[in-house]
């Protein structure tokens, strides 16, 4: 009983990981990486990958996010933060 | 470099040194006027902004030298009338220092090795081998057959057979290199090898101490040097003694969600190379760590604590900057 329950909110947890990003872009106040203060500094502080380049805009690669945060709090722009 | 600048009854100027700056946030949280922000300290250490540290409002600064009385890393230089404040018996003198002792001193190199800001040097000078050596060869050019066996032989490399003439050769021992381990006088096959040992020729022969000893300089460079302690923890013969500028303990909240590997922002800012990421967390050694705050600033989980209890401060003659000066040590975390 134990051990089903466990395994139940688990699988839940996986579940929302794989469905909602992690962290949230508002693209308003992001000045993707030309108008940004730090040319894509979210790109360059994320270690993990998480953060990438696309077309001159940042995109998520939301299975590549640890939730470490420093994204959110590096932010020129403050234009990232979670759900 | 940021500077402020302004003349009155006297010229005063603020000017910030980036190059001894951590990024710590102390000149920061005391300013009284709040001009004085910090830069993105996280994105200037790992270099991936060109900006300095510090920004100083010149509008708003009021030229009174507390960020520079309190800046524990010497990085804010206040002059009146060209003096530094350091200099005159009116402002706060820090007692915070960091010497080695030359006296004690062996020269191991240990400090410079272990110092993170590069701040020693070991200057040293080796006794000469040749005094070290229990003994001497020579050899009996009459006898020697110049065979070269004893050049082949040697371990250390140190014997040459040289060509002098036609058909002469001569045989040299490098006295410099000879260990006297005797390998060649037992391998000569004409027994041209003499040795002479040292300690049983001379039967009063003395090891004089000096003779064997290492003679060097250590020097410590205080303007690079953020009296970490690191140099006290590793010497041998306890030579380095450092008294660091605050007092008090960091602590770590095992609850939170230390993100190690992915972030390692503490480790980047620290100035005194106390963190270190072990199984994916943060590990501090309190040590080593001079309780600025860099790392509990940057950290996104907000994982580091630092409680300071005493700031190795003194003079501070100015009642209202000493109310100020208080909240670095009221355990705020700041």
């Amino acid at each position: 009983m134990f051990i089903c329950t466990y395994r139940i909110s688990d699988n839940i947890i996986i579940k929302i990981r794989g469905e909602i990003m992690p962290v949230t872009i508002d693209t308003d106040k992001c000045g993707k990486i030309q108008n940004c203060p730090g040319e894509g500094l979210c790109i360059k502080i994320c270690e993990k990958g998480a953060l990438v380049e696309e077309d001159g805009d940042v995109a998520l690669v939301p299975e590549n996010c640890d939730d470490c945060d420093l994204c959110i709090q590096n932010c020129p722009n403050q234009a990232i933060s979670k759900v | 470099m940021s500077s402020v600048e302004r003349d009155g009854d006297e010229s005063r100027s603020l000017k910030h040194i980036n190059e001894k700056c951590v990024g710590c946030g102390i000149c920061a949280s005391i300013c009284p006027t709040k001009s004085i922000n910090n830069g993105p300290v996280l994105p200037i250490a790992r270099g991936l902004v060109d900006m300095d540290y510090v920004n100083i409002n010149k509008n708003s600064c009021c030229l009174c030298g507390l960020c520079a009385a309190a800046c524990p890393f010497d990085a804010l230089k206040f002059e009146i009338d060209g003096e530094d404040i350091k200099e005159m018996d009116e402002y706060p003198k820090w007692i915070k220092d960091a010497a080695i002792d030359s006296e004690a001193c062996i020269y191991c190199k240990a400090c410079e090795t272990a110092c993170p800001q590069d701040a020693i040097r070991v200057q040293r000078t080796l006794p000469k081998r040749e005094d070290l050596v229990i003994g001497e060869i020579d050899v009996d050019q009459d006898k020697c057959i110049s065979c070269k066996i004893c050049e082949e032989i040697c371990p250390g490399d140190a014997i040459t057979v040289q060509k002098t003439g036609r058909n002469e050769y001569e045989t040299v021992v490098d006295e410099d290199k000879c260990v006297y381990c005797l390998v060649c006088k037992r391998a000569c096959p004409t027994d041209a090898i003499k040795a002479v040992c040292s300690s049983c020729a001379y039967q009063d022969y003395k090891f004089d101490a000096e003779t064997f000893k290492t003679h060097g300089d250590t020097i410590l460079n205080p303007d690079s040097c953020v009296n970490c302690g690191w140099c006290q923890e590793i010497c041998p013969v306890d030579a380095a003694v450092v008294t660091k500028p605050f007092e008090g303990e960091i602590s770590f909240d095992e609850e939170a969600e230390c993100k190690g590997d992915s972030c390692h922002a503490c480790q980047d800012v620290c100035p005194c190379n106390a963190i270190e990421i072990v199984d994916g967390k943060s590990v501090i050694d309190p040590k080593v760590c001079v309780l600025c705050g860099a790392c509990a600033n940057v950290c996104p989980q907000k994982c580091i604590q630092i409680n300071r209890t005493k700031i190795n401060l003194e003079n501070v003659r100015s009642k209202s900057w000493n109310n100020i000066l208080s909240s670095l040590t009221s355990g705020t975390g700041k």
